[in-house]
């Protein structure tokens, strides 16, 4: 078995994101990691899966991996990565993940414009629901539904005053068991481990949610043997001489 | 004043902990970041929230809360609703905003404790 080490930035929106830039379209995500490194892209737009796909089939052509995934906020107002290897299970999940959420229409002057795009980047079409809301469903369940569909399940930048799991809850609720916590580049997985006690013994990534092309970074490093969920997942739990490591 | 006193102010009703029922309230506290509970309530305060997850009971726990009140007409997850009545801790239910809740408390003479700023 030959490992190596990609770097990785598992928390990256698109134009899809009405907080995003409308420059986050496929080609210049891709584009942008390759340029960086960036060997294993993991997309998480806000409450919606819409675009993953078609940056996963720029990314193949480029020999970017791409994890599909969103970033859903559940009624805590906590945000948590849900990564799938299956587009069925991805989709399956956002059905349920649109379901829970409040019908509100998304007020483009205010909020920002809901791209769906196709891989070349071209809009196909807007969202009309405001993806910007709380689902009504709970953090435990996120988690127990995520894990029944194969998923990967990692609370999202949990050093952050807002959006936050240990801001919000205050601690990692019994029962999760989250498969990583993600942390903010400006705090890094060291500091954050002296900071914040609750998350000992979890593995955390650190990724740069990144709402335009500057941001993107490989700030963790996963050894694998080759790109893949699978791969990741068996880093997250440091097994089969797959882990994380420093970028 | 008794946590069972607050029932008919805020029209609420007893999810889970009823044991506590004659816990003393001596302070009030709204949030619903429950890191900031953990960081500024005080024991024997009656908190203010629309967070109904698990961890704010265990919160309640570790801060020595009189009672929690959920607002807002939020439904309390069963998890919670389950440690509350092992914690004996009261978990009250309003139908009422959580300001209304709040105003209704000061007017009965509670108070944020000096210190919880």
């Amino acid at each position: 078995m030959l490992v190596e080490v990609y770097l990785a930035d598992l928390h990256v929106h698109t134009a899809l994101s009405p907080c995003a830039e409308a420059e986050m379209t496929p080609p210049a995500i891709v584009t942008a990691a390759a340029e960086r490194g960036v060997r294993i892209l993991g997309i998480c737009d806000h409450n919606s899966a819409e675009n993953a796909i078609a940056v996963a089939e720029v990314g193949e052509a480029a020999g970017v991996a791409v994890m599909v995934g969103m970033e859903v906020q559940t009624r805590e107002d906590v945000h948590v990565l849900t990564f799938f290897g299956d587009p069925g299970a991805l989709f399956k999940w956002q059905e349920e993940v649109y379901a829970s959420l409040p019908d509100i229409d998304n007020d483009e002057q205010r909020f920002g414009e809901e791209l769906i795009l196709d891989s070349r980047g071209a809009v196909r079409g807007r969202l009309r629901r405001l993806l910007l809301s709380s689902a009504s469903m709970g953090i435990d369940h996120v988690g127990r539904r995520v894990r029944q569909l194969g998923g990967l399940v990692v609370p999202a930048h949990v050093d952050r005053p807002s959006f936050s799991l240990i801001r919000n809850l205050g601690f990692i609720p019994p029962g999760l068991q989250p498969d990583a916590v993600e942390v903010s580049p400006r705090t890094g997985a060291a500091r954050a481990r002296d900071l914040f006690p609750q998350i000992a013994g979890l593995p955390v990534i650190v990724s740069s949610d990144a709402h335009r092309l500057d941001d993107i970074r490989g700030h963790t490093g996963f050894l694998l043997e080759r790109p893949s969920f699978d791969e990741v997942r068996l880093a997250l739990a440091s097994t089969g001489g797959r882990e994380i490591v420093p970028a | 004043m008794r946590v069972r006193d607050l029932l008919d102010v805020l029209e609420c009703r007893v999810e889970a902990g009823a044991a506590g029922l004659d816990n003393e309230v001596k302070g009030g506290y709204a949030s619903d970041l429950l890191s900031d509970v953990m960081a500024h309530a005080g024991e024997g305060d009656v908190w203010v929230t629309v967070q109904a997850h698990q961890n704010v009971v265990a919160v309640a726990t570790l801060v020595s809360l009189a009672c929690v009140v959920v607002a807002g007409g939020v439904e309390c997850e069963p998890e919670a609703a389950r440690r509350a009545e092992e914690e004996g801790i009261p978990l009250l239910r309003s139908r009422l905003p959580a300001f209304e809740v709040v105003g209704r408390l000061y007017v009965a003479g509670i108070r944020a404790r000096p210190g919880a700023d």
